[in-house]
């Protein structure tokens, strides 16, 4: 009959689909840890070469801890988050995980960190707040708690082509100078070809919030947000910030394309480096492409800090990312003994081949020796700014978009009314602060 | 759909049902793998979906009863609407154009050249890339002053836009972009052309049917299940595009390319607001259901299926 | 014989053919030339086509960037093993679904198209519960098993084929008391050759083209698959974008050389046919 035979067809289908499965299943499973009985689990955004500390660190640390297996979870950046909070949700995050600053608040106020001040206190496996830069250090902390650890941090100078600076007989920038320099300089080397640029004077950041306008506002001396994370009444629309975002906007549009596009940098140049095509003189950035301009030889660039604002106090602003210990970890002593070790100077030291750690000491004094770059980015440490990012719930919901939006509107738009769009984005804003706080 | 031309057969009433009977049971034994996966896989996740549409919540603290709140929400959110608006634009235009230009690739694909595998395998290529090198050679092509198509462009006098930097013009740059890699709609249908028997052709030739004739009256007809299937799955992909906002545009300029599910996965992974991107997709899964239904419907009066329905 | 238009035909045939490839070629030749300068040149515009000095080293930079030979054979163990199970249960599926008659049959179809209908990113979350309590994270399970419960993409397209299948033939091999299964082997399969040959090259291509599924369930190193291997090229520490068009180029041979002999295959589809109609 057709069905019986139909079924026994299906059953020899079905368990030869079963056995295949299973092959690939016992080929895949070949390195096996199930002999130690501890796995911490970390997770990252670093990848590829950036790998290799992680790998170099966790031999260390397994080496004082012979039952524990550390496994490294990388995941790219784009989905860092939709994984990490995917495990979360699960309930089965990673015993150590990497969070970035505009997320924060909103980790810390899951109640699913561990608070890591009765360690500071305490100098729990060897913590030691002192040994931090401050600033750095206290990006990690909301309510006055320390939740998180710094992995290493950067912070945004300015990067800039030498032979461009000298062509236009220009002086190299130097710790100090001002925003009206910055500006003055940027005109002067940008170049025209038919009328299209061909040399642009400075790649501005565009509607990159933390190395574009956050920058500006503080060195303005104003705020986005309140201290509560509640408001930005007062603070986005206070006459500083108010100033600042003018500034930033007319870097754009009271200048004739002293640089690309916030569309431009958003759109064909989102991942390039403009420095590396010798078409832009000067870059507000992080450290992070050094080694890359290094190896063109025909780039012969330099470091200067930020351009000061009105307030005449030399600035910076962080890149930031720190490590939390998982609450609800089956081994929390032990994360927070890995916490330790990614706190010490052991992997300050073997960080420090790709990363500026941000643990003072004997590892950044002889990186500040050998590399008179790096030792431009290190000075800055005790500039950094507070970021205002931390101190609100929902910073990626509530405040970034319209931010970004606002930017893009009034640069597209040059003859809007920046008040206007500002008053109108404060009230955006606040309407959906409103809701995150309910 | 009519019984099947097996049951037809007069025979007695018993005997019939009996047979009936089996038939049934054979159906349920052959789809039985799809319907345990979707019982074990599918269905649980959906309705919990449903269920997370109901709620407040940040995938950090357990889910809060809202009710309807973020479907209310939704109806007054300006980015929801332009998100709607935006994609509506591009699968309206998308799936029409990226068909017609996949059927005529694959009839293209299918006279007797030579050289025809080579020129299969370029025009598929494009389908075959994906991921982050796709997204930064688009960004080059795109590329205002210098990018490939406005240099081809110039190449005629005319001054190209500024493509995905413009709010304008963005949009039709992702458009443009679905057309670089309908390599899979293309095989479908070249798949599909392989079906329609050559001595049909013959035949219709010999009455004196031209070359547009014998495509339109023996081709086209043949060919209506796979375009069928292709339009119907063009929908439900096309309402769904999310990569290109995700890696090229982020959903600029002035959110010119705010996808509906790029909107959608931004509330759920960067808001932390999953419960209104779980009451978007259900908006969404309505949407395209509707959609879909009607293009079935449709269906019975233009597609010819040559072993009956 | 070849009437002169026929030979007009052909002639026009290859300059559309030749404009196409061209127009689909341009944005891949700027991968290729990318992959062969050096990082600093990526960007350079003007672009330059041909790049200059050619660095072949690239390639086995890339190659050795990354554990490249690990992740090749565990993406085709998880396309080999899921290829196996897409085909078994699709091709039961779609037959049923195109030819059997049953009560909810309609119903049926429409709630299996509507599974593609709900957005991923919200049933992301408690699926990966679902796998989480079976214990198969970090196992290549969640990658394969999904594909022996049928996928809706491919339950509709061969439904489609088979529907346009003459039922005169099925008819006769009944009356010869074969079974469905036979069926579908002797009569089915043989006429749809075409649409199992795209179901093949899909599904290949999903497995290897996944990002998602590979990044949501493996976080061992030794599990990766070759999509999660080019991330490693994208990042702050990074090899390069030289490096990642290298790879990216490298990835891109097995999938079309498995296509370019895929298809070669459409021909000898009609064949049998043929015969057999």
């Amino acid at each position: 009959m057709g069905i019986s035979r139909g079924k026994r067809i299906l059953m020899q289908g079905m368990s030869a689909a079963v056995a295949m499965g299973g092959v690939a299943f016992s080929w895949s499973a070949a390195p096996t840890f199930a002999a130690t009985p501890v796995t911490l689990t970390v997770s990252t955004w670093d990848s590829g070469a950036g790998l290799a500390a992680y790998r170099l660190g966790i031999q260390a640390f397994e080496r004082m801890h012979p039952n524990v297996r550390v496994q490294i979870q990388s995941v790219p950046s784009t989905y860092y988050l939709p994984k990490l909070l995917t495990e979360m949700a699960n309930g089965s995050a990673p015993d150590l995980m990497l969070v970035g600053d505009t997320n924060v608040n909103a980790f810390v106020n899951s109640g699913l960190l561990e608070n890591l001040t009765p360690l500071f206190r305490q100098h729990k496996y060897g913590l030691n707040a002192a040994a931090y830069y401050p600033n750095v250090l206290n990006i990690g902390k909301v309510g006055g708690q320390q939740y998180f650890v710094p992995k290493d941090w950067a912070d945004e100078s300015v990067i800039y082509n030498k032979a461009m600076f000298q062509a236009a007989k220009l002086p190299l920038p130097k710790p100090g100078w001002t925003m009206a320099q910055f500006v003055h300089d940027a005109v002067a080397m940008t170049k025209f070809k038919n009328g299209r640029v061909v040399q642009w004077g400075v790649q501005l950041p565009g509607t990159w919030l933390r190395a574009g306008l956050e920058y500006f506002v503080d060195a303005y001396g104003g705020h986005i947000i309140s201290p509560n994370g509640r408001t930005v009444n007062g603070y986005l629309n206070s006459p500083a910030t108010l100033r600042a975002i003018e500034f930033y906007v007319g870097l754009y549009t009271h200048h004739n394309q002293i640089s690309p596009t916030p569309q431009a940098m958003s759109g064909t140049f989102a991942k390039v480096d403009l420095l590396l095509t010798h078409r832009v003189a000067m870059e507000p950035t992080g450290p992070w492409n050094i080694s890359t301009y290094r190896s063109d030889p025909h780039l012969n660039f330099g470091v200067a800090p930020m351009p000061v604002g009105p307030t005449h106090k030399p600035m910076t602003t962080a890149f930031w990312a720190g490590w939390g210990v998982y609450k609800n970890s089956p081994h929390l002593q032990l994360a927070n003994e890995l916490l330790a070790f990614f706190a010490s100077q052991k992997w300050a030291s073997i960080d420090s081949a790709w990363a500026m750690p941000a643990l003072k000491g004997p590892t950044v004094a002889q990186m500040e020796k050998k590399d008179p770059v790096m030792k431009t980015f290190f000075a800055q440490a005790p500039y950094v700014q507070p970021l205002d990012v931390t101190r609100t719930r929902n910073w990626n919901k509530d405040v970034s978009p319209v931010l970004t939006n606002l930017i893009q509107q009034a640069v597209l738009q040059p003859k809007s009314n920046i008040p206007a769009l500002v008053h109108a984005a404060v009230q955006q804003i606040d309407a959906s602060l409103a809701q995150s706080y309910q | 759909m009519q019984a099947g031309a097996a049951e037809a057969t007069p025979g007695r009433a018993t005997r019939s049902r009996s047979l009936r009977a089996q038939r049934e049971t054979l159906f349920y034994v052959l789809i039985s793998p799809w319907i345990i996966g979707f019982l074990a896989f599918v269905f649980g996740p959906m309705m919990y979906s449903g269920y997370l549409s109901l709620t407040k919540w940040n995938l950090l603290a357990p889910p809060q009863f809202i009710g309807m709140g973020n479907y209310q929400q939704l109806l007054h959110d300006p980015l929801f609407w332009q998100s709607l608006k935006v994609t509506t634009i591009y699968a309206v235009v998308s799936v029409p154009l990226g068909l017609a230009f996949a059927l005529f690739l694959a009839v293209l694909l299918n006279q007797r050249v030579r050289g025809l595998s080579v020129f299969r395998t370029i025009l598929y290529l494009p389908s075959v890339v994906s991921g982050v090198a796709v997204s930064v050679v688009f960004m080059w092509v795109f590329n205002p002053s210098f990018g490939i198509v406005n240099s081809i462009l110039g190449y005629f006098g005319i001054k190209g836009p500024g493509w995905i930097e413009s709010p304008t013009w963005a949009l039709p740059a992702m458009i443009l972009m679905s057309l670089w890699s309908v390599g899979g709609a293309m095989i479908i249908f070249l798949a599909g052309l392989q079906n329609v028997p050559p001595e049909l052709h013959e035949a219709a030739q010999m009455d004196g049917a031209g070359m547009w004739r014998r495509f339109f009256r023996v081709t086209i007809p043949l060919l209506t299940p796979t375009i069928l299937f292709n339009l119907i799955l063009s929908i439900i992909n096309q309402f769904q595009i999310f990569t290109q906002a995700y890696v090229m545009t982020n959903g600029g300029p002035l959110n010119a390319t705010l996808f509906y599910v790029f909107y959608l996965w931004q509330n759920a992974f960067q808001y932390l607001n999953m419960g209104y991107a779980a009451a978007m997709a259900w908006i969404l899964f309505l949407i395209v259901l509707v959609v879909t239904v009607a293009v079935f419907a449709t269906s019975r009066k233009w597609v010819f299926y040559q072993g009956g329905e | 014989m070849q009437t002169r238009a026929d030979v007009a035909m052909k002639a026009v045939t290859y300059v559309l053919l030749i404009i196409c490839s061209a127009g689909m070629l341009l944005p891949l030749l700027w991968m290729v030339s990318s992959a062969l300068k050096p990082n600093y040149e990526v960007f350079q515009f003007p672009p330059q086509w041909i790049p200059s000095p050619v660095q072949w080293s690239n390639f086995p930079r890339a190659l050795n960037f990354v554990p490249f030979l690990q992740f090749f054979w565990n993406t085709i163990l998880i396309a080999v093993g899921s290829l196996v199970g897409s085909l078994i249960s699709n091709i039961m599926v779609g037959y049923a679904f195109a030819r059997l008659e049953a009560r909810g049959k309609n119903v049926l179809f429409y709630v299996m198209l509507s599974t593609l209908m709900l957005p991923y990113a919200v049933t992301m979350i408690p699926q990966y519960a679902i796998f989480s309590q079976l214990h198969w994270v970090n196992t290549f399970w969640p990658l394969i098993v999904p594909a022996y419960f049928g996928n809706p993409f491919f339950i509709f397209l061969l439904r489609q084929f088979f529907l346009g299948i003459p039922r005169e033939l099925e008819d006769a091999a009944a009356i010869d008391g074969a079974g469905v299964f036979t069926t579908i082997w002797r009569i089915i399969l043989p006429l749809s050759w075409p649409a199992i040959i795209v179901v093949c090259i899909f599904q290949i291509q999903a497995t290897w083209n996944d990002l998602l599924g590979p990044l949501l369930y493996l976080n061992k190193e030794s599990l990766f698959t070759l999509q999660l291997g080019l991330q490693y090229f994208v990042g702050q520490y990074t090899g390069g974008w030289n490096l990642l068009m290298a790879a990216s180029t490298v990835i891109l041979i097995p999938v079309l050389v498995m296509f370019y002999f895929g298809q070669r295959l459409f021909i000898k589809g009609i064949i049998v046919g043929g015969v057999k109609g």
